[in-house]
C-alpha cells in the first residue's frame, strides 16, 4: 500500500515564541514532528506543548459541523448554509433594531493575520466599533505605555539577541514555563558572564536562573523600578549623553525620582536595600542590559505605569536601540502581536492608526472603498459590561475562550447568557461555546495557510499541512464568507491575497510579501516597508518612532506612600509549563494533562500551618466574586501571605477582581486578595 | 599545600608542560619510548591557543571538587589532607559526568580503555613534571603565601621606581 | 558528526527548567513509552563505555554499537537485573499489556530450554501438565500485564539513517540536552573559562583592555 507521507515545516500555535517544526503528515493525517534546528530563535527546539501538537490534530472532540443551540438548550447539527443566513439575517436584524454599535466582535490571538484582518474589517464595515482581543487581558498596558515612550509599542530587539546582553533583568516574566526556549539564550548570555537579575513574588524556574532573585511583595514593582532609577541618579550612574541627544521629558522625571527614599522604599518592597543597590549598578554599568517583562508587570491597575517605569529605566541609562540593549515585553500567543499590528483593537485600526484619529482613519477607509470607518469602541473587558446594561446584544467571538479567561466568570456568564445572538468559531466546545445560538467549526493552523508575527515582531508563513476534519472550514472561509453574505464585499480571499492587501493597508508589512516569507524559514521582521528592505531586528538604531524622533520619559502616576496591602492574603494567578492559557486546548490532551492534572493552590509553609492545612487537602477559596474549591500544595515558593493558583482551570477566574489599569483597561488579575478557608470546618 | 600557579602572562604555548605530562605518565618515562606504547600515554594539562593569548589549564583540585561528587563508582576520590584528586581507573565506568560537571574542562579520554584520565599531581615526584619542564616559569608549584609574596615583590619593584626622587 | 562512536549526550542540569519536552519527545520517538524521567534534571542512559549493565546481562542481550549501548528486545527477559547495576538508575521499568497471539505460549519468542508454565499449571516435577483437547484449539485473545524493561538507546537508529540528533537534545528548549565530543565540549569549557573569568585578571595585570 502506498503511503503517502510528506513533511511540512508550519509554526507552532502556542506561545508568542513563533518556533518552527516539521510536521509529518502520511495520509492526509498528522503523524510525527521532525526537528528543524535552522530556526534562529527555537535551534529546532520544542517545548512540552510544542511537541504535543500530533495528539492536538488528530484529537476526537473536534467541533466538525456547525452547531445551532436552541433557547431551550437543545442542539442540533445544520448546514453551513443554513448557519450562515442565520448569523447574516440576525446581524442585520439586531443592526436595524438597536444600531451597528450593539454588536461586538472578539477577534482571536491566534488566527493568521490574514484572518484577523478580514475579521475587523469585516466588524467595521458591518459599521461596529467594537473589535478587540485577549490583548487587552495581557499587553495592552505595553501597547499604551510604550507607543507613548517609543513610539512602537513592540519589543526592541529579537530573542537569540539576548545572549548579547551582559545584564538581564527579568521583572514580572517566568520565561521558562511560558516561553521555554528563551532560556536557551539568557543562559547563554549567563555563560558568557552576564549577571542576570529576577524580579518575582514568587520563586519560578525562571527565578532560579538569576544570580539575585528578588523576592518583591505583590503589588510593589512599580516603587521598585523607580527606586532602581533613584539609586542609578543618586549614584550618577545615568547616561546623560543619551539623554540628552534622544529623549525628552527628563526634568520632570528627575524631580519626582530625587524624592525618593530608597531605604523606606526597600522596606515596603520586602526585599534588602542591597539588593535594589546592586540591581541598580549592574544594570546601569554593563555595557548594554536588557529588560524582559511579562505578565507580572502589567497585569495591575497601574500595569501602564509599571510598563512606562520600565522603560523610563532602559530610556535613563541608554540600554536601548543596539544589541545586547532593549526592552522584551515577552507577547504570549502564536499571533498576539499580529492581531494587535492588523488593529483586532478597539483603539486602533490595523497599522496602529487611531480610531479616533479623523484624517488617518479616513485614508484606510479609502483603501477599503468606504467613506468612513466607526471611531473607538469598547475592549474587551468593557463589552462585558455593556452587555449587562444592554447595550450590546450580539457577541461575535472567534477563537476566544472570554469564560476562563476574563476576570469574574460569573458576570460574563451572566452576561452572555443575555445576549440575542452569541456565535462562537472555534476548534472545540469551549465554555464559552457552551453559551452560544451558533457554534462554527474552524480549521486548526495546520490545516489552512497563513502568516503569523511572533513576539519578536517576526512575521513567518506557516503552510497548509492537512485538510481540516469533515465539515470545518478555516476563519479565513467563514468570515470570507460571512462578509459576502453581508453584503460587505463580493469575493472570498485567499491568503496570499488578503496579505498583499495587508502590504497596501500597513506600512510596516509593506514589504512582507508571501512570496518573500513562504519561502523563508526566519521570515521577516517588521518593519520592513518596501520589497527591498531586509527587515528591522533592532529598534530605535537612529530614531525613534514619535514624531521629533525622540523618546520620551514619562511620570507614573502612582501613589508611592501607600503601597496595597493585601488581606489576608494576595492572590496572584499564572500559568504552568504544560497548560496554555484558558486550558482548552491543554486540558484536552492526556500527553500534557498528566503533568498537571488538577487545580492547585499554592501556599507558604508557614500559613499552611497556621490554618491547619495539609499538603493535598482541599480548601474553599473566597473572594469579594466568588468561591470555589481547590485542592492545597504547600511549599515555600510563595511569599508568606501570598497564594498562587494557576488560571487553566475554569474554577480561577471566578475569583479575580474586575478593576481594570484606566488607560489600558487591563484587568488587575494580579491585585487579587483571597479568604481560605478549610473544607471540612 | 602546594599548589600549582599559573602566570599566564608568561606563557609563550610552547607545550613543554603537556609534553613533560604525557611522558611522565608513560610506562618507559621517556619521549621516544612514549612515542610508541600502546595504550599512548595522555597528556592531563592543557595549553589554549585564545586569539593572542597561549593560556595553560590545569586541573585545581578543587576544594569541594565536583567531579567527585559526580562520579558514583568512587574512581574519583579525594584525599582529605593533601585535596589531591585522584583517579582509579580500575573502577572507571566511563559514564563521562566527571567530564560533564568540571566547570575547567579537565577530564581527557584514554581511547583503549575509554576511560577518563585526569592530573594526579605527579605522586612519584617531589616537583609536578609540568612545573619542572615550563622554560618561563608560567607555573608555578608553591604554597598560597609564598606565591602571594611572589606576587607582592613584582608589584613592588614596578612601583618603587615611580618614588625615587 | 565526524565518528558517531566519539558523541555523547551531554546533560547540563543548570539548563533544565522541568518542562518534561524531553519525555515527550522520547515517547513519542519510541512507541509511546519514555527512557527519560525528569526529576531536577533529565536522567537517562549515560552509555557508559565500560558499561554494569552488559557484564551483568546473563543473556547478552545488551551490546554496544557506535559508542551507543543497545538493549535487544528480542533477547531480552525483562529480568531487571540490569536495573539494579545502572548506578544511575537510567534502566527503566514500565507495566505494559501484551497481547498473546490465540494459541500461543503466554511467554513468547525468547528461546529457552525449559518450557515455560503458566499459573494454573501444578509445580512439581513429577507431574507432566495435563492438557486438554480445549486448550489446545484455544483462540481467546488473552492479555497479559508485564513490567518491561527499557532505557534509551542513544537514537542510534535515527542517526545511522539520518545524522539526525538524539530527539531529547533536539527538542531541549534551553539547551540542557547536547549532543557533544568530550575532547571538543572540554576544550570549550577552558576557552569559556578564560574568556570569562581569567581575561580581565590578565588585563587588570598588564593595564590593557580586552
Amino acid at each position: 500500500m502506498m503511503v503517502k507521507k510528506n513533511k511540512v515545516s508550519v509554526i507552532c500555535p502556542y506561545c508568542g515564541a513563533g518556533c518552527r517544526f516539521g510536521l509529518i503528515v502520511e495520509n492526509g493525517r498528522a503523524t510525527g514532528i521532525d526537528y528543524e534546528p535552522d530556526h534562529p530563535v527555537a535551534l529546532g527546539a520544542l517545548c512540552p506543548k510544542g511537541n504535543s501538537a500530533v495528539e492536538l490534530l488528530n484529537h476526537p472532540e473536534r467541533l466538525t459541523f456547525p452547531i445551532r443551540r436552541e433557547h431551550n438548550g437543545t442542539t442540533r447539527r445544520i448546514t453551513w448554509d443554513e448557519a450562515l443566513q442565520f448569523v447574516a439575517n440576525k446581524l442585520r436584524q439586531i443592526r436595524e433594531d438597536f444600531g451597528a454599535d450593539a454588536v461586538g466582535f472578539l477577534a482571536s490571538a491566534k488566527v493568521s493575520n490574514e484572518e484577523n484582518y478580514l475579521f475587523q474589517k469585516l466588524a467595521r464595515l458591518f459599521g461596529s466599533p467594537h473589535v478587540d482581543h485577549c490583548a487587552r487581558l495581557c499587553h495592552s498596558p505595553s501597547i499604551v505605555a510604550l507607543s507613548r515612550a517609543f513610539g512602537s509599542g513592540a519589543m526592541t530587539n529579537p530573542i537569540p539577541d539576548l545572549e548579547n546582553s551582559r545584564c538581564i533583568l527579568i521583572i514580572g516574566s517566568n520565561f521558562s514555563e511560558n516561553h521555554p526556549v528563551v532560556s536557551r539564550w539568557v543562559l547563554n548570555a549567563k555563560d558568557r558572564g552576564a549577571f542576570i537579575i529576577a524580579v518575582d513574588p514568587r520563586k519560578t524556574p525562571t527565578t532560579e536562573i538569576a544570580h539575585i532573585h528578588l523576592m518583591i511583595r505583590p503589588g510593589t514593582d512599580g516603587i521598585l523600578l523607580n527606586a532602581i532609577m533613584a539609586q542609578i541618579l543618586r549614584e550618577g550612574l545615568a547616561n546623560y549623553d543619551f539623554i540628552a541627544s534622544r529623549t525628552e521629558g527628563f526634568e520632570r522625571l528627575k524631580n519626582k525620582l530625587q524624592q525618593f527614599d530608597i531605604i523606606k522604599a526597600a522596606e515596603q518592597v520586602g526585599v534588602p536595600v542591597g539588593d535594589i543597590v546592586i540591581t541598580a549598578r549592574k544594570y546601569a554599568t554593563s555595557p548594554s542590559s536588557a529588560i524582559i517583562y511579562c505578565m507580572g508587570i502589567t497585569q495591575h491597575r497601574h500595569g501602564t505605569d509599571y510598563a512606562a517605569s520600565c522603560a523610563n529605566l532602559a530610556l535613563l541609562c541608554g540600554h536601548i536601540g543596539r544589541s545586547g540593549a532593549g526592552i522584551f515585553p515577552l507577547r504570549g500567543q502564536n499571533n498576539v502581536q499580529g492581531a494587535s499590528d492588523m488593529g483586532a483593537l478597539a483603539e486602533f485600526l490595523p497599522g496602529y492608526v487611531r480610531t479616533n484619529d479623523v484624517k488617518k482613519r479616513q485614508l484606510v477607509a479609502k483603501l477599503w472603498g468606504c467613506e468612513d470607518i466607526p471611531s473607538s469602541g469598547l475592549s474587551v473587558t468593557e463589552i462585558i459590561g455593556a452587555i449587562l446594561d444592554g447595550k450590546i446584544k450580539a457577541l461575535f467571538v472567534m477563537g476566544e475562550n472570554p469564560i476562563v479567561s476574563d476576570p469574574c466568570s460569573s458576570e460574563t456568564e451572566k452576561a452572555l447568557s443575555m445576549l440575542d445572538l452569541l456565535v462562537v468559531q472555534d476548534i472545540f466546545m469551549t465554555e464559552t461555546a457552551n453559551f452560544a445560538h451558533v457554534v462554527l467549526p474552524a480549521a486548526m493552523w495546520a490545516e489552512k495557510s497563513g502568516s503569523y508575527t511572533n513576539t519578536e515582531r517576526r512575521v513567518q508563513w506557516s503552510p497548509k499541512a492537512l485538510n481540516p476534519p469533515n465539515e470545518a472550514k478555516s476563519d479565513l472561509w467563514i468570515i470570507g464568507n460571512l462578509g459576502k453574505l453581508l453584503g460587505l464585499w463580493d469575493t472570498l480571499p485567499q491568503p496570499e491575497d488578503m496579505l498583499r492587501e495587508i502590504n497596501q493597508v500597513v506600512p510596516f508589512y509593506g514589504g512582507i510579501t508571501p512570496e518573500r516569507i513562504a519561502k523563508s524559514k526566519e521570515g521577516l521582521i517588521w518593519p520592513c516597508p518596501d520589497e527591498h528592505h531586509p527587515g528591522t531586528p533592532i529598534l530605535y538604531s537612529e530614531k525613534f518612532h514619535r514624531e521629533n524622533e525622540r523618546a520620551t520619559f514619562t511620570v507614573p502616576e502612582i501613589d508611592f506612600e501607600a503601597p496595597r496591602s493585601f488581606e489576608p492574603f494576595s492572590l496572584i494567578t499564572g500559568r504552568v509549563v504544560v497548560h496554555y492559557n484558558s486550558g482548552s486546548i491543554t486540558r484536552k490532551l492526556p500527553s500534557l494533562l498528566r503533568y498537571t492534572p488538577k487545580l492547585e493552590l499554592t501556599i507558604h509553609p508557614s500559613d499552611a500551618g497556621e490554618l491547619g492545612i495539609k499538603d493535598g487537602s482541599t480548601v474553599l477559596v473566597k473572594t469579594v466574586k466568588g468561591t470555589v474549591e481547590t485542592v492545597v500544595k504547600v511549599s515555600p515558593s510563595v511569599r508568606q501571605g501570598s497564594v498562587f493558583m494557576p488560571f487553566h482551570f475554569p474554577e480561577t477566574n471566578r475569583l479575580t477582581p474586575k478593576d481594570l489599569d484606566p488607560m489600558a483597561r487591563i484587568p488587575s488579575f494580579k491585585d487579587a486578595q483571597c479568604q481560605l478557608i478549610r473544607k471540612d470546618k | 599545600m602546594k599548589e600549582i600557579f599559573v602566570r599566564i602572562d608568561r606563557c609563550v604555548g610552547c607545550r613543554s608542560c603537556e609534553l613533560a605530562c604525557a611522558v611522565e605518565h608513560s610506562r618507559s618515562k621517556t619521549l621516544f619510548g612514549a612515542i610508541s606504547e600502546v595504550p599512548r600515554p595522555k597528556k592531563r594539562v592543557y595549553v589554549e591557543y585564545i586569539e593572542h593569548r597561549k593560556v595553560p589549564f590545569l586541573c585545581r583540585h578543587c576544594e569541594d571538587a565536583p567531579c567527585v561528587k559526580a562520579c558514583r563508582t568512587g574512581a574519583l576520590s579525594q584525599d582529605p589532607v593533601t585535596r589531591i584528586v585522584t583517579h582509579n581507573p580500575d573502577r572507571c565506568i566511563g559514564c563521562w559526568l566527571c567530564a560533564m560537571t568540571c566547570p575547567y574542562g579537565m577530564i581527557n579520554r584514554e581511547e583503549e580503555r575509554r576511560i577518563a584520565v585526569k592530573c594526579d599531581r605527579c605522586p612519584e615526584r617531589e616537583e609536578p613534571a609540568c612545573v619542572n619542564a615550563c622554560p618561563t616559569k608560567a607555573l608555578v608549584f608553591a604554597e598560597e603565601q609564598e606565591f602571594s609574596k611572589l606576587v607582592r615583590r613584582e608589584t613592588l619593584s614596578k612601583l618603587l621606581p615611580g618614588y625615587a626622587s | 558528526m565526524q565518528s558517531m562512536a566519539s558523541w555523547k549526550i551531554f546533560i547540563n542540569p543548570e539548563r533544565c527548567i522541568g518542562c518534561h519536552a524531553c519525555e515527550m519527545a522520547c515517547e513519542q520517538t519510541h512507541g509511546g513509552i519514555s527512557n527519560i524521567k525528569v526529576q531536577c534534571a533529565p536522567v537517562f542512559c549515560r552509555h557508559c563505555e565500560v558499561p554494569p549493565c552488559v557484564t551483568v546481562c546473563y543473556r547478552n542481550a545488551i551490546e554496544m554499537r557506535n559508542g551507543k549501548i543497545l538493549l535487544i528486545k528480542d533477547l531480552c527477559t525483562n529480568c531487571g537485573i540490569c536495573v539494579f547495576a545502572c548506578p544511575f538508575g537510567a534502566i527503566m521499568t514500565t507495566t505494559i499489556t501484551r497481547q498473546i497471539e490465540p494459541g500461543k505460549k503466554a511467554h513468547s519468542a525468547v528461546p529457552c530450554h525449559f518450557e515455560a508454565r503458566s499459573a494454573e499449571e501444578p509445580h512439581t516435577e513429577h507431574e507432566k501438565p495435563k492438557r486438554s483437547l480445549a486448550d489446545a484449539r484455544d483462540d481467546t485473545p488473552r492479555e497479559r500485564q508485564i513490567v518491561l524493561v527499557h532505557k534509551c538507546d542513544g537514537c542510534l537508529e535515527r542517526a545511522e539513517a539520518s545524522g539526525a540528533r538524539p530527539a531529547c537534545a533536539a527538542t531541549c528548549p534551553s539547551g540542557a540536552i547536547e549532543c557533544k565530543d568530550i575532547a571538543q565540549a572540554s576544550s570549550l569549557k577552558r576557552i569559556r573559562t578564560y574568556e570569562v573569568h581569567l581575561v580581565t585578571h590578565l588585563t587588570h595585570r598588564e593595564g590593557t583592555s580586552p
